[in-house]
């Protein structure tokens, strides 16, 4: 009985807040009975927070069993503890449901507020929740203006000059010129720049890699037909603008090879490095056609 | 092996039951391979039937040394029959090419546009030659010949 009475004394305080806690749980049940009970509609909300509140009062009535059983130094294992556990899980779940609901649950308090507050004929001021939009005043008739002020003069609209759309692109089309020129010309002096022995290393874009390893970079044209080709799975055929292109650039790369006699210059000398230069005798003898023909070209 | 192959772009195609992807080989200073050497280095490659590969649109660059070009690799050798389109089948031989001449599918045109209805229709079934029992029967007997590995 001793032991009794000590732990009662140092467990009473603690049982006190709880109850306290307890007690203001319960105050905010009853506030939300009430507006269950005044709704006469068969609202989905309504019914949750009456379930709410059911559950919320039978795990409350359990604890406050839970902890006089404590008090009394009463066999616990006799106390239904799974009950206590499920209950909590379930009003747990509640409460994570009533956030999506929190805002018609504040409606339908609000509402509850002003009708009380009204029969007492003392009106607050205008909630927020309960205003709506009017469609009617978006649209405004500006043509019956005449009808509205009909002293006003008539005030005709001022005339002044546009562009037309082909004078807009025309202006587009310089721009981008103008943009070209410049590009061309920074394109210049970095090449220039870069031809200059420098230590920072050189930038290889897609298109100088192609210049390198194939000759001859892509154009726009060309770039978008591949990225079709290879998202389709198909081929497009070669139209005769394509054709002519690559005719002309055959022609071209052909050309710049006949032009290199350079490099037919440098191989002589290098294979010619080391011989002597072997002198032909004089008089060397011509034979068979080859007199006749050194001799016309004498003449 | 005289040239390289990259694959590049793999998807694999439930609804198709094959993988398509796009090829690239680097062959310089030779010619463009064939499509059989293709199909073959394709196989080895990811592990499947010569015969249930296809390649197709070989296209080389301007200049040599590389070609471009588009492969299927089919589940099964039924999967590629379903799904192949007729050309392509008469290439590999599994459906004989059409008989008759150009000129005479020209003239069956020109004798269309003249007719209307019932007559139209019977002039150019007369000329059709890949019919749908047959392409199937013709399919069919492929695939009774047709051994698995």
């Amino acid at each position: 009985m001793s032991g009794g009475l000590t732990y009662f004394k140092e467990d009473f305080p603690v049982y006190s807040d709880l109850i306290s806690t307890i007690n203001d749980q319960l105050q905010s049940i009853d506030n939300l009975h009430v507006i269950t009970c005044t709704t006469e509609n068969k609202n989905n909300i309504a019914q949750y927070l009456r379930a709410k509140n059911a559950t919320m009062a039978k795990y409350l009535i359990h604890l406050n069993m839970y902890l006089l059983h404590k008090l009394n130094y009463g066999n616990l294992e006799e106390f239904p503890v799974d009950q206590l556990i499920e209950d909590k899980i379930l009003i747990q779940k509640i409460i994570q449901a009533q956030k999506k609901l929190q805002y018609s649950i504040d409606k339908l308090s609000k509402y509850q507020e002003t009708q009380i507050n009204e029969d007492d004929q003392v009106v607050d001021q205008v909630e927020k929740l309960t205003l709506k939009p009017r469609i009617e005043n978006l649209h405004k008739d500006e043509t019956n203006d005449k009808i509205n002020n009909p002293n006003q003069k008539y005030v005709p609209p001022k005339l002044a000059a546009t562009l037309s759309k082909s004078d807009l692109n025309k202006q587009k089309q310089e721009r981008r010129e103008e943009l070209r020129k410049t590009q061309r010309k920074a394109n210049l002096i970095k090449s220039i720049l870069d031809e200059q022995e420098t230590d920072k290393p050189k930038e290889m874009t897609e298109r100088d890699l192609q210049q390198l390893y194939y000759g001859r970079a892509e154009d726009e044209k060309q770039m978008e037909k591949r990225k079709y080709e290879e998202d389709h799975m198909t081929r497009l055929p070669t139209t005769r603008d394509e054709k002519r292109r690559e005719r002309i650039a055959e022609r071209k790369a052909n050309v710049t090879r006949l032009d290199d006699f350079q490099e037919f210059e440098t191989i002589n000398k290098v294979l010619n490095k080391g011989t002597k230069k072997i002198k032909k005798p004089q008089g060397s003898k011509l034979k068979g056609s080859m007199k006749k023909i050194v001799k016309r070209k004498r003449r | 092996m005289t040239f390289i192959v990259k694959t590049r772009k793999v998807l694999l195609n439930k609804v198709l039951n094959r993988r398509q992807l796009s090829v690239e080989l680097l062959h310089p200073n030779k010619p463009t391979p064939s499509q059989e050497s293709v199909v073959k280095e394709l196989a080895s490659k990811y592990k499947a039937d010569e015969r249930n590969v296809v390649v197709y649109g070989l296209r080389t660059t301007f200049g040599g040394n590389r070609t471009t070009g588009f492969a299927l690799i089919y589940d099964t050798q039924q999967y590629l029959l379903k799904f192949e389109p007729k050309f392509r089948l008469r290439r590999r031989g599994i459906i004989p090419k059409r008989d008759g001449s150009r000129k005479g599918w020209k003239e069956v045109k020109s004798k269309l546009k003249k007719t209307r209805g019932a007559e139209k229709t019977k002039i150019y079934m007369s000329r059709k030659t890949d019919k749908r029992e047959v392409i199937r029967a013709q399919k069919e007997t492929y695939l009774k010949g047709f051994v698995g590995k």
